[in-house]
Protein backbone atom coordinates (compact mmCIF):
# COMPACT_ATOMS: atom_id res chain seq x y z
CA UNK A 1 0.00 0.00 0.00
CA UNK A 2 2.87 2.51 1.08
CA UNK A 3 6.04 2.25 -0.56
CA UNK A 4 9.21 4.21 0.27
CA UNK A 5 12.73 3.44 -0.72
CA UNK A 6 15.46 5.55 -0.17
CA UNK A 7 13.59 8.73 0.70
CA UNK A 8 15.84 11.96 1.73
CA UNK A 9 14.66 15.47 1.96
CA UNK A 10 16.93 18.14 2.39
CA UNK A 11 16.42 21.48 3.35
CA UNK A 12 18.46 24.70 2.98
CA UNK A 13 18.83 26.95 5.91
CA UNK A 14 20.25 30.08 5.47
CA UNK A 15 23.55 31.06 7.06
CA UNK A 16 22.38 33.57 9.86
CA UNK A 17 25.24 36.47 9.85
CA UNK A 18 25.80 38.22 13.14
CA UNK A 19 26.64 41.55 14.04
CA UNK A 20 26.26 44.92 12.05
CA UNK A 21 23.86 45.30 10.09
CA UNK A 22 23.09 41.61 10.64
CA UNK A 23 19.58 41.53 9.13
CA UNK A 24 20.15 43.22 5.92
CA UNK A 25 23.27 41.00 5.00
CA UNK A 26 20.64 37.96 5.73
CA UNK A 27 18.72 39.33 3.15
CA UNK A 28 21.24 39.83 0.47
CA UNK A 29 23.49 36.86 0.61
CA UNK A 30 23.04 32.75 -0.72
CA UNK A 31 24.83 31.67 1.71
CA UNK A 32 22.99 28.25 2.46
CA UNK A 33 23.33 24.73 4.95
CA UNK A 34 21.63 21.40 3.92
CA UNK A 35 19.81 19.95 6.59
CA UNK A 36 18.97 16.26 5.82
CA UNK A 37 15.92 16.06 7.51
CA UNK A 38 14.84 12.51 6.28
CA UNK A 39 18.03 10.42 5.10
CA UNK A 40 17.93 7.51 3.08
CA UNK A 41 14.72 5.57 4.57
CA UNK A 42 13.01 2.85 3.33
CA UNK A 43 9.87 1.14 4.23
CA UNK A 44 7.01 -0.62 3.09
CA UNK A 45 3.06 -1.05 4.59
CA UNK A 46 0.92 -3.80 3.81
CA UNK A 47 -2.83 -3.30 2.94
CA UNK A 48 -4.91 -2.72 6.21
CA UNK A 49 -2.12 -2.64 8.23
CA UNK A 50 -1.36 0.42 11.05
CA UNK A 51 1.94 1.08 11.73
CA UNK A 52 3.15 3.35 14.47
CA UNK A 53 5.53 5.89 12.92
CA UNK A 54 7.86 6.98 16.12
CA UNK A 55 11.07 9.22 16.99
CA UNK A 56 12.10 12.23 18.91
CA UNK A 57 10.83 15.58 17.58
CA UNK A 58 12.69 16.74 14.61
CA UNK A 59 13.29 13.35 14.00
CA UNK A 60 11.99 13.53 10.74
CA UNK A 61 8.34 11.93 10.92
CA UNK A 62 6.39 14.83 10.35
CA UNK A 63 8.47 15.59 7.10
CA UNK A 64 8.16 11.80 6.36
CA UNK A 65 4.39 12.02 6.81
CA UNK A 66 4.17 15.29 4.89
CA UNK A 67 5.82 13.60 1.44
CA UNK A 68 3.59 10.23 1.91
CA UNK A 69 0.63 13.29 1.37
CA UNK A 70 1.67 15.19 -1.06
CA UNK A 71 2.56 17.86 0.35
CA UNK A 72 6.61 18.20 0.48
CA UNK A 73 8.44 17.16 -2.54
CA UNK A 74 11.48 14.45 -1.83
CA UNK A 75 14.92 15.72 -2.37
CA UNK A 76 15.44 12.24 -3.86
CA UNK A 77 14.29 8.48 -3.44
CA UNK A 78 10.78 7.15 -4.04
CA UNK A 79 7.42 7.20 -2.63
CA UNK A 80 4.37 5.69 -4.00
CA UNK A 81 0.97 5.27 -2.08
CA UNK A 82 -1.44 2.64 -3.38
CA UNK A 83 0.57 3.35 -6.82
CA UNK A 84 0.61 6.72 -6.91
CA UNK A 85 3.15 9.35 -6.76
CA UNK A 86 2.13 11.68 -4.03
CA UNK A 87 3.85 14.65 -4.97
CA UNK A 88 3.31 13.96 -8.80
CA UNK A 89 -0.17 13.50 -8.65
CA UNK A 90 -1.27 15.70 -5.89
CA UNK A 91 -4.71 15.38 -6.59
CA UNK A 92 -5.57 11.87 -7.10
CA UNK A 93 -3.26 11.04 -3.85
CA UNK A 94 -5.72 13.78 -2.61
CA UNK A 95 -8.43 11.76 -3.30
CA UNK A 96 -7.63 8.10 -1.63
CA UNK A 97 -5.87 9.37 1.72
CA UNK A 98 -7.11 11.08 5.00
CA UNK A 99 -4.66 13.44 7.04
CA UNK A 100 -5.24 14.59 10.36
CA UNK A 101 -2.67 16.91 11.82
CA UNK A 102 -3.07 16.74 16.00
CA UNK A 103 -1.86 20.05 16.19
CA UNK A 104 -4.11 21.97 13.85
CA UNK A 105 -7.56 21.78 12.54
CA UNK A 106 -8.20 21.19 9.26
CA UNK A 107 -12.31 22.63 9.98
CA UNK A 108 -13.53 25.92 9.11
CA UNK A 109 -13.55 27.65 12.48
CA UNK A 110 -16.69 30.17 13.05
CA UNK A 111 -19.12 27.87 11.43
CA UNK A 112 -21.42 24.53 12.57
CA UNK A 113 -19.17 21.21 12.26
CA UNK A 114 -22.00 20.04 10.35
CA UNK A 115 -21.47 22.59 7.78
CA UNK A 116 -17.50 21.72 7.13
CA UNK A 117 -18.70 18.17 6.52
CA UNK A 118 -21.25 19.66 4.11
CA UNK A 119 -18.36 21.45 2.30
CA UNK A 120 -15.90 18.56 2.19
CA UNK A 121 -18.62 16.21 0.63
CA UNK A 122 -18.63 19.04 -1.97
CA UNK A 123 -15.01 19.34 -2.41
CA UNK A 124 -14.27 15.39 -2.49
CA UNK A 125 -17.28 15.09 -4.54
CA UNK A 126 -18.79 12.37 -2.37
CA UNK A 127 -21.91 10.42 -3.26
CA UNK A 128 -25.01 11.68 -1.38
CA UNK A 129 -26.08 8.52 -0.28
CA UNK A 130 -22.33 7.84 0.70
CA UNK A 131 -21.47 10.77 2.67
CA UNK A 132 -24.98 10.54 4.72
CA UNK A 133 -24.20 6.44 5.45
CA UNK A 134 -20.32 7.65 6.53
CA UNK A 135 -22.25 10.16 8.85
CA UNK A 136 -24.89 7.96 10.35
CA UNK A 137 -21.97 5.49 11.34
CA UNK A 138 -19.22 7.87 12.54
CA UNK A 139 -21.46 10.55 14.42
CA UNK A 140 -22.58 7.92 17.48
CA UNK A 141 -19.06 5.80 17.27
CA UNK A 142 -17.28 9.11 18.18
CA UNK A 143 -19.73 10.83 20.12
CA UNK A 144 -19.99 13.38 17.95
CA UNK A 145 -24.12 13.96 18.12
CA UNK A 146 -24.05 17.07 21.04
CA UNK A 147 -21.05 18.67 19.12
CA UNK A 148 -22.40 18.71 15.82
CA UNK A 149 -24.10 22.23 15.43
CA UNK A 150 -21.13 24.02 17.55
CA UNK A 151 -19.07 26.25 15.82
CA UNK A 152 -15.60 24.24 16.08
CA UNK A 153 -13.71 27.15 18.22
CA UNK A 154 -16.13 26.49 20.79
CA UNK A 155 -14.98 23.07 20.80
CA UNK A 156 -12.83 21.20 23.60
CA UNK A 157 -9.48 19.87 21.76
CA UNK A 158 -10.84 16.39 22.38
CA UNK A 159 -13.86 17.00 20.56
CA UNK A 160 -12.11 19.07 17.67
CA UNK A 161 -10.04 15.59 16.70
CA UNK A 162 -12.59 13.67 16.95
CA UNK A 163 -14.22 15.94 14.79
CA UNK A 164 -11.48 16.15 12.37
CA UNK A 165 -10.99 12.37 12.00
CA UNK A 166 -14.22 11.95 11.08
CA UNK A 167 -14.14 14.67 8.22
CA UNK A 168 -11.10 12.59 7.04
CA UNK A 169 -12.83 9.86 6.64
CA UNK A 170 -15.99 11.34 4.54
CA UNK A 171 -14.49 9.95 1.93
CA UNK A 172 -13.80 6.80 2.26
CA UNK A 173 -9.78 6.68 2.31
CA UNK A 174 -7.62 3.71 1.51
CA UNK A 175 -4.73 5.17 3.76
CA UNK A 176 -5.35 7.55 7.01
CA UNK A 177 -2.43 9.04 8.10
CA UNK A 178 -2.81 10.71 12.03
CA UNK A 179 0.29 13.19 12.76
CA UNK A 180 -0.04 13.12 17.08
CA UNK A 181 -3.83 12.53 17.28
CA UNK A 182 -4.10 12.07 20.34
CA UNK A 183 -1.65 15.19 21.81
CA UNK A 184 -2.66 16.70 24.64
CA UNK A 185 -6.44 15.08 24.03
CA UNK A 186 -8.16 14.10 27.53
CA UNK A 187 -8.58 10.12 28.59
CA UNK A 188 -11.96 10.05 27.21
CA UNK A 189 -11.78 11.21 23.96
CA UNK A 190 -8.43 9.17 23.68
CA UNK A 191 -10.41 5.90 24.38
CA UNK A 192 -12.93 6.84 21.77
CA UNK A 193 -10.19 7.80 18.87
CA UNK A 194 -8.41 4.36 19.80
CA UNK A 195 -11.43 2.15 19.58
CA UNK A 196 -13.00 4.00 16.29
CA UNK A 197 -9.01 3.67 14.68
CA UNK A 198 -9.47 0.40 15.42
CA UNK A 199 -13.09 -0.20 14.65
CA UNK A 200 -12.86 1.57 11.06
CA UNK A 201 -9.31 -0.56 10.46
CA UNK A 202 -11.52 -3.97 11.02
CA UNK A 203 -14.55 -2.70 9.09
CA UNK A 204 -12.79 -1.32 6.04
CA UNK A 205 -9.05 -2.27 6.00
CA UNK A 206 -8.09 1.42 6.15
CA UNK A 207 -4.77 1.31 6.01
CA UNK A 208 -3.11 3.68 8.74
CA UNK A 209 0.05 5.29 9.62
CA UNK A 210 0.35 7.56 12.88
CA UNK A 211 2.77 9.44 14.56
CA UNK A 212 3.19 9.65 18.10
CA UNK A 213 5.10 10.28 21.32
CA UNK A 214 2.05 8.15 23.44
CA UNK A 215 3.23 4.67 24.02
CA UNK A 216 -0.57 3.78 25.01
CA UNK A 217 -1.81 4.84 21.17
CA UNK A 218 0.79 2.33 19.90
CA UNK A 219 -0.10 -0.13 22.39
CA UNK A 220 -3.59 -0.19 21.62
CA UNK A 221 -3.39 0.10 17.65
CA UNK A 222 -0.26 -0.92 16.59
CA UNK A 223 0.82 -4.27 15.82
CA UNK A 224 4.10 -2.99 14.20
CA UNK A 225 6.30 0.13 14.89
CA UNK A 226 9.18 2.43 12.41
CA UNK A 227 11.32 4.42 15.01
CA UNK A 228 13.36 7.21 12.99
CA UNK A 229 15.77 9.25 14.39
CA UNK A 230 17.88 11.87 13.00
CA UNK A 231 16.45 11.05 9.46
CA UNK A 232 17.52 7.70 9.77
CA UNK A 233 15.29 4.31 10.55
CA UNK A 234 16.51 2.77 13.03
CA UNK A 235 13.85 0.21 13.49
CA UNK A 236 11.37 -1.33 11.77
CA UNK A 237 9.25 -4.49 13.17
CA UNK A 238 7.02 -6.08 15.95
CA UNK A 239 6.05 -3.47 19.08
CA UNK A 240 6.51 -6.80 21.26
CA UNK A 241 10.01 -7.66 20.28
CA UNK A 242 11.25 -3.68 20.09
CA UNK A 243 9.71 -3.14 23.98
CA UNK A 244 11.79 -6.42 24.94
CA UNK A 245 14.78 -5.92 23.22
CA UNK A 246 14.99 -1.86 24.18
CA UNK A 247 12.46 -0.91 26.68
CA UNK A 248 14.42 -3.69 28.98
CA UNK A 249 14.11 -1.47 32.13
CA UNK A 250 10.96 -1.88 33.55
CA UNK A 251 9.80 0.47 37.10
CA UNK A 252 7.74 0.05 39.64
CA UNK A 253 6.67 1.71 42.90
CA UNK A 254 5.93 0.21 45.73
CA UNK A 255 3.75 2.84 48.85
CA UNK A 256 3.95 1.24 52.53
CA UNK A 257 1.98 1.52 55.36
CA UNK A 258 4.70 2.47 57.41
CA UNK A 259 8.17 4.57 56.56
CA UNK A 260 10.64 1.78 55.72
CA UNK A 261 14.46 2.33 56.05
CA UNK A 262 16.87 0.97 54.44
CA UNK A 263 14.67 -1.44 52.16
CA UNK A 264 16.67 -3.34 49.21
CA UNK A 265 15.46 -5.83 46.73
CA UNK A 266 17.59 -8.09 45.06
CA UNK A 267 17.53 -8.06 41.56
CA UNK A 268 16.14 -4.74 41.77
CA UNK A 269 17.63 -1.01 41.71
CA UNK A 270 16.01 1.59 44.28
CA UNK A 271 16.07 4.74 42.29
CA UNK A 272 14.04 7.12 44.20
CA UNK A 273 12.37 7.29 47.69
CA UNK A 274 10.04 9.81 49.06
CA UNK A 275 8.50 9.49 52.33
CA UNK A 276 7.06 6.03 52.30
CA UNK A 277 7.07 5.77 48.69
CA UNK A 278 9.92 3.56 47.25
CA UNK A 279 10.65 3.46 43.29
CA UNK A 280 13.04 0.92 41.36
CA UNK A 281 13.75 -0.18 38.21
CA UNK A 282 14.55 -3.82 36.96
CA UNK A 283 15.18 -5.45 34.01
CA UNK A 284 12.32 -7.52 32.31
CA UNK A 285 14.90 -10.71 31.35
CA UNK A 286 15.84 -10.90 35.40
CA UNK A 287 12.46 -10.59 37.61
CA UNK A 288 9.19 -9.90 37.00
CA UNK A 289 6.57 -7.26 39.11
CA UNK A 290 4.81 -9.69 40.90
CA UNK A 291 8.21 -11.40 42.06
CA UNK A 292 8.79 -8.09 43.85
CA UNK A 293 5.55 -6.89 45.66
CA UNK A 294 5.42 -10.08 46.68
CA UNK A 295 9.09 -10.01 48.48
CA UNK A 296 8.08 -6.08 49.80
CA UNK A 297 4.80 -7.68 50.91
CA UNK A 298 6.64 -10.73 53.14
CA UNK A 299 8.62 -8.31 54.62
CA UNK A 300 6.01 -4.89 55.35
CA UNK A 301 2.80 -3.89 54.96
CA UNK A 302 1.91 -2.36 51.12
CA UNK A 303 -0.23 -0.10 50.88
CA UNK A 304 -0.55 0.43 46.96
CA UNK A 305 1.44 -0.51 44.20
CA UNK A 306 1.98 1.21 40.47
CA UNK A 307 4.06 -0.58 37.82
CA UNK A 308 5.69 2.17 35.51
CA UNK A 309 6.46 0.64 31.55
CA UNK A 310 8.79 2.55 29.38
CA UNK A 311 8.23 5.72 27.68
CA UNK A 312 8.94 5.69 24.09
CA UNK A 313 11.51 8.54 24.70
CA UNK A 314 13.58 5.75 26.76
CA UNK A 315 13.32 2.95 24.51
CA UNK A 316 14.21 5.41 21.26
CA UNK A 317 17.04 6.28 23.30
CA UNK A 318 18.35 2.90 24.31
CA UNK A 319 17.61 1.46 20.66
CA UNK A 320 20.01 4.25 19.72
CA UNK A 321 22.33 4.12 21.78
CA UNK A 322 22.75 0.00 20.77
CA UNK A 323 22.87 0.76 17.03
CA UNK B 1 -18.12 24.51 -13.49
CA UNK B 2 -17.04 22.42 -10.52
CA UNK B 3 -14.74 25.19 -9.15
CA UNK B 4 -17.71 27.97 -9.76
CA UNK B 5 -19.91 25.41 -7.98
CA UNK B 6 -17.25 25.22 -5.16
CA UNK B 7 -16.63 28.83 -4.84
CA UNK B 8 -20.14 29.63 -4.01
CA UNK B 9 -20.08 26.97 -1.76
CA UNK B 10 -16.68 28.45 -0.06
CA UNK B 11 -18.36 31.59 0.29
CA UNK B 12 -21.54 30.34 1.52
CA UNK B 13 -19.66 29.00 4.39
CA UNK B 14 -17.79 32.28 4.70
CA UNK B 15 -21.09 34.48 5.25
CA UNK B 16 -22.32 31.83 7.56
CA UNK B 17 -19.09 32.45 9.96
CA UNK B 18 -19.80 35.59 9.78
CA UNK B 19 -23.17 36.37 10.57
CA UNK B 20 -21.92 34.62 13.96
CA UNK B 21 -20.56 38.24 15.13
CA UNK B 22 -23.32 40.56 14.55
CA UNK B 23 -21.68 43.60 16.78
CA UNK B 24 -18.51 43.24 14.54
CA UNK B 25 -20.58 43.87 11.38
CA UNK B 26 -22.59 46.44 12.66
CA UNK B 27 -18.90 48.11 14.42
CA UNK B 28 -17.13 47.34 10.86
CA UNK B 29 -19.19 49.12 8.29
CA UNK B 30 -19.97 52.40 10.82
CA UNK B 31 -16.34 52.51 11.21
CA UNK B 32 -15.60 52.34 7.42
CA UNK B 33 -18.19 55.09 7.30
CA UNK B 34 -15.87 56.90 9.72
CA UNK B 35 -12.65 56.92 8.47
CA UNK B 36 -14.08 57.68 4.30
CA UNK B 37 -15.66 60.75 6.07
CA UNK B 38 -12.71 61.81 7.43
CA UNK B 39 -10.72 61.30 4.16
CA UNK B 40 -12.68 63.12 1.55
CA UNK B 41 -13.26 66.24 4.44
CA UNK B 42 -9.27 66.13 4.08
CA UNK B 43 -9.53 66.70 0.46
CA UNK B 44 -12.32 69.13 0.42
CA UNK B 45 -10.40 71.17 2.64
CA UNK B 46 -7.49 71.34 0.41
CA UNK B 47 -9.60 71.89 -2.55
CA UNK B 48 -11.27 74.43 -0.97
CA UNK B 49 -8.18 76.07 -0.18
CA UNK B 50 -6.36 75.78 -4.13
CA UNK B 51 -9.93 75.50 -5.49
CA UNK B 52 -8.75 72.72 -7.94
CA UNK B 53 -6.29 70.52 -8.36
CA UNK B 54 -4.65 70.98 -11.41
CA UNK B 55 -7.90 70.69 -14.05
CA UNK B 56 -10.04 68.81 -11.52
CA UNK B 57 -12.44 70.63 -9.30
CA UNK B 58 -14.10 69.18 -6.12
CA UNK B 59 -16.84 67.38 -8.08
CA UNK B 60 -14.18 65.19 -10.45
CA UNK B 61 -12.09 64.61 -7.38
CA UNK B 62 -15.10 63.52 -5.38
CA UNK B 63 -15.73 61.08 -8.18
CA UNK B 64 -12.09 60.09 -8.69
CA UNK B 65 -12.25 58.82 -5.46
CA UNK B 66 -15.60 57.31 -5.56
CA UNK B 67 -14.68 55.29 -8.29
CA UNK B 68 -11.77 53.93 -6.37
CA UNK B 69 -13.61 53.15 -3.12
CA UNK B 70 -16.15 51.68 -5.66
CA UNK B 71 -13.65 49.09 -7.11
CA UNK B 72 -11.87 48.74 -3.36
CA UNK B 73 -15.08 47.80 -1.85
CA UNK B 74 -15.87 44.72 -4.03
CA UNK B 75 -11.77 43.88 -4.11
CA UNK B 76 -12.59 44.09 -0.19
CA UNK B 77 -15.31 41.94 0.26
CA UNK B 78 -13.77 39.22 -1.86
CA UNK B 79 -9.99 39.31 -1.53
CA UNK B 80 -9.07 41.17 1.74
CA UNK B 81 -8.04 38.58 2.96
CA UNK B 82 -4.48 37.72 1.19
CA UNK B 83 -2.82 39.32 3.79
CA UNK B 84 -3.12 35.99 5.77
CA UNK B 85 -1.50 34.20 3.72
CA UNK B 86 2.08 35.04 5.37
CA UNK B 87 0.42 33.71 8.78
CA UNK B 88 -0.80 30.45 7.12
CA UNK B 89 2.44 29.74 5.71
CA UNK B 90 4.50 30.48 9.03
CA UNK B 91 1.93 28.08 10.98
CA UNK B 92 1.57 25.75 8.52
CA UNK B 93 -1.94 25.58 8.42
CA UNK B 94 -1.98 25.98 4.26
CA UNK B 95 -0.74 22.71 4.26
CA UNK B 96 -4.46 21.37 4.89
CA UNK B 97 -5.25 23.13 1.14
CA UNK B 98 -2.38 20.58 -0.22
CA UNK B 99 -3.99 17.25 0.96
CA UNK B 100 -7.41 18.17 -0.49
CA UNK B 101 -8.33 17.44 -4.14
CA UNK B 102 -9.29 21.34 -5.11
CA UNK B 103 -7.12 24.13 -5.98
CA UNK B 104 -4.93 25.45 -3.16
CA UNK B 105 -5.92 29.29 -4.06
CA UNK B 106 -9.60 28.56 -5.12
CA UNK B 107 -9.72 26.99 -1.28
CA UNK B 108 -7.57 30.46 0.07
CA UNK B 109 -9.55 32.61 -1.64
CA UNK B 110 -13.08 30.98 -0.71
CA UNK B 111 -11.63 30.99 3.28
CA UNK B 112 -13.21 34.46 4.02
CA UNK B 113 -14.78 37.41 2.85
CA UNK B 114 -14.86 40.68 4.58
CA UNK B 115 -17.72 43.34 5.07
CA UNK B 116 -15.94 46.51 5.44
CA UNK B 117 -15.60 46.21 1.76
CA UNK B 118 -19.45 46.73 2.25
CA UNK B 119 -19.06 49.91 3.65
CA UNK B 120 -16.42 51.26 1.23
CA UNK B 121 -18.72 50.40 -1.83
CA UNK B 122 -21.83 52.12 -0.10
CA UNK B 123 -19.68 55.09 0.28
CA UNK B 124 -18.47 55.08 -3.26
CA UNK B 125 -22.05 54.87 -4.37
CA UNK B 126 -22.94 57.41 -2.82
CA UNK B 127 -20.06 59.99 -3.92
CA UNK B 128 -20.62 58.67 -7.29
CA UNK B 129 -24.01 59.52 -7.44
CA UNK B 130 -23.38 62.71 -5.50
CA UNK B 131 -20.91 64.04 -8.03
CA UNK B 132 -22.32 62.99 -10.68
CA UNK B 133 -25.62 64.69 -10.08
CA UNK B 134 -23.40 68.29 -9.60
CA UNK B 135 -21.48 67.19 -13.10
CA UNK B 136 -24.51 66.47 -14.66
CA UNK B 137 -23.02 63.57 -16.06
CA UNK B 138 -25.23 62.28 -19.02
CA UNK B 139 -23.94 59.07 -20.51
CA UNK B 140 -24.48 57.03 -23.07
CA UNK B 141 -25.41 53.56 -22.64
CA UNK B 142 -21.38 52.50 -24.33
CA UNK B 143 -20.05 54.62 -20.95
CA UNK B 144 -21.88 53.13 -18.46
CA UNK B 145 -20.59 49.47 -19.84
CA UNK B 146 -17.31 51.03 -19.96
CA UNK B 147 -17.97 52.31 -16.01
CA UNK B 148 -18.46 49.22 -14.73
CA UNK B 149 -16.19 47.06 -16.65
CA UNK B 150 -13.38 49.32 -15.29
CA UNK B 151 -14.68 49.57 -11.83
CA UNK B 152 -14.32 45.28 -11.62
CA UNK B 153 -11.30 45.69 -13.36
CA UNK B 154 -9.86 48.19 -10.54
CA UNK B 155 -10.86 45.32 -8.38
CA UNK B 156 -9.18 43.01 -10.03
CA UNK B 157 -5.30 45.41 -10.68
CA UNK B 158 -5.94 45.64 -6.48
CA UNK B 159 -6.63 41.58 -6.24
CA UNK B 160 -3.43 40.84 -8.00
CA UNK B 161 -1.11 43.47 -6.82
CA UNK B 162 -2.11 42.02 -3.41
CA UNK B 163 -1.73 38.74 -4.77
CA UNK B 164 1.26 39.23 -6.12
CA UNK B 165 3.06 40.29 -3.07
CA UNK B 166 1.26 37.83 -0.42
CA UNK B 167 2.67 35.22 -2.58
CA UNK B 168 6.21 36.51 -2.28
CA UNK B 169 5.48 34.98 1.52
CA UNK B 170 6.55 31.95 -0.22
CA UNK B 171 9.63 32.85 -0.79
CA UNK B 172 10.63 35.40 2.39
CA UNK B 173 7.73 34.33 5.06
CA UNK B 174 8.12 37.48 6.13
CA UNK B 175 6.77 39.47 3.29
CA UNK B 176 3.91 41.46 5.14
CA UNK B 177 5.85 44.43 5.76
CA UNK B 178 6.43 44.92 1.91
CA UNK B 179 3.09 44.42 0.78
CA UNK B 180 1.54 47.17 3.74
CA UNK B 181 4.08 49.52 2.26
CA UNK B 182 2.58 48.73 -0.93
CA UNK B 183 -1.05 49.28 0.13
CA UNK B 184 -0.46 52.83 2.20
CA UNK B 185 1.40 54.08 -1.27
CA UNK B 186 -1.92 52.99 -2.94
CA UNK B 187 -4.06 54.21 -0.82
CA UNK B 188 -2.07 57.75 -0.71
CA UNK B 189 -2.33 58.26 -4.11
CA UNK B 190 -5.94 56.99 -5.30
CA UNK B 191 -7.34 59.69 -3.65
CA UNK B 192 -5.43 62.40 -5.72
CA UNK B 193 -4.66 62.60 -9.75
CA UNK B 194 -1.79 61.57 -10.35
CA UNK B 195 -0.53 64.51 -12.96
CA UNK B 196 -0.20 66.59 -9.78
CA UNK B 197 2.31 64.05 -8.87
CA UNK B 198 5.07 64.71 -12.09
CA UNK B 199 6.09 63.39 -14.63
CA UNK B 200 8.12 60.46 -13.10
CA UNK B 201 5.95 59.10 -10.92
CA UNK B 202 2.86 58.98 -13.45
CA UNK B 203 5.50 56.74 -15.98
CA UNK B 204 5.98 54.98 -12.36
CA UNK B 205 2.63 53.75 -11.12
CA UNK B 206 1.46 53.63 -15.39
CA UNK B 207 4.45 51.16 -16.22
CA UNK B 208 5.71 49.38 -13.35
CA UNK B 209 3.05 49.58 -10.69
CA UNK B 210 0.15 50.09 -12.47
CA UNK B 211 -2.44 51.20 -9.83
CA UNK B 212 -2.94 54.61 -11.52
CA UNK B 213 -5.31 52.31 -14.20
CA UNK B 214 -7.46 50.91 -11.11
CA UNK B 215 -9.40 54.84 -11.21
CA UNK B 216 -7.10 57.60 -12.69
CA UNK B 217 -6.90 56.55 -16.16
CA UNK B 218 -10.85 55.27 -16.37
CA UNK B 219 -11.52 58.42 -14.39
CA UNK B 220 -9.25 60.60 -17.24
CA UNK B 221 -11.69 59.08 -20.28
CA UNK B 222 -15.21 58.89 -18.53
CA UNK B 223 -14.73 62.79 -17.67
CA UNK B 224 -12.56 64.08 -20.71
CA UNK B 225 -9.81 65.16 -18.63
CA UNK B 226 -6.90 65.01 -21.36
CA UNK B 227 -5.47 67.71 -22.01
CA UNK B 228 -4.27 67.22 -25.44
CA UNK B 229 -6.47 64.33 -26.27
CA UNK B 230 -7.16 60.90 -24.61
CA UNK B 231 -4.86 58.54 -26.26
CA UNK B 232 -5.91 54.90 -26.85
CA UNK B 233 -3.84 52.89 -23.89
CA UNK B 234 -5.48 55.30 -21.94
CA UNK B 235 -8.51 53.05 -22.11
CA UNK B 236 -6.60 49.77 -21.40
CA UNK B 237 -7.43 49.37 -17.52
CA UNK B 238 -9.25 45.89 -17.94
CA UNK B 239 -6.24 44.60 -20.18
CA UNK B 240 -4.12 45.77 -17.59
CA UNK B 241 -5.85 44.39 -15.51
CA UNK B 242 -5.94 40.17 -17.13
CA UNK B 243 -2.19 40.88 -17.83
CA UNK B 244 -1.80 41.22 -13.88
CA UNK B 245 -4.08 38.40 -13.19
CA UNK B 246 -1.53 36.11 -15.29
CA UNK B 247 1.67 37.65 -13.89
CA UNK B 248 0.02 37.32 -10.45
CA UNK B 249 -1.75 33.45 -11.18
CA UNK B 250 2.37 32.60 -12.60
CA UNK B 251 4.10 33.91 -9.35
CA UNK B 252 1.55 32.06 -6.99
CA UNK B 253 2.61 28.96 -9.51
CA UNK B 254 5.58 29.17 -8.61
CA UNK B 255 5.59 29.98 -4.69
CA UNK B 256 3.68 26.93 -4.47
CA UNK B 257 5.97 24.86 -6.11
CA UNK B 258 9.06 26.35 -4.20
CA UNK B 259 6.87 25.90 -0.84
CA UNK B 260 6.60 21.70 -1.28
CA UNK B 261 10.39 22.61 -1.64
CA UNK B 262 11.16 23.89 1.64
CA UNK B 263 8.06 23.41 3.78
CA UNK B 264 7.36 26.01 6.60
Amino acid sequence: MIEVNHLKKEFRIPVQKKGRFAAVRNLFSGEHTIKRAVDDISFSVGNGEIVGFIGKNGAGKSTTIKMLSGILQPTSGSVTVNGIRPFDQRMENARQIGVVFGQKTQLWWDVPLIESYRLLREIYKIDRDIYQKNLDRYIPMLGLEEVINKPVRQMSLGQRVKSDICAALLHDPRILFLDEPTIGVDVVSKKYLHDFISEINRERGTTVLLTTHDMGDIEKLCSRVVVIDAGHLIYDGDLKNMVQRFGADRFVMIEFEESVEDFQIEKAELIRSEGNRKWFSFHRSETTPMELIRFAGDRFPVHDIEIIEPDIEGIVRNLYESK
Amino acid sequence: MHNIRLYGQFLRVAVLGKVQYKADFFVGIVSVLVLNAVNLSLIGILVYNFNTLGNWNIWDLLFLYSFWMLSRGIYGVFFWHLSDLEEMIVSGTFDAYLVRPASPFLQFIGKDISYTGVGDFLVGLLGFFLAAAQMKLQWQLGRWIYFVICVLSGALIQMAVNWIGASLCFWTTRSGAAVSIAERFTVLMQQYPVNIFGKYFQIFVTCFLPVAFINYYPSVVLLDKAADGIRVWQYFAPLVSFLLLAIAAFVWRKGVKRYAGTGN
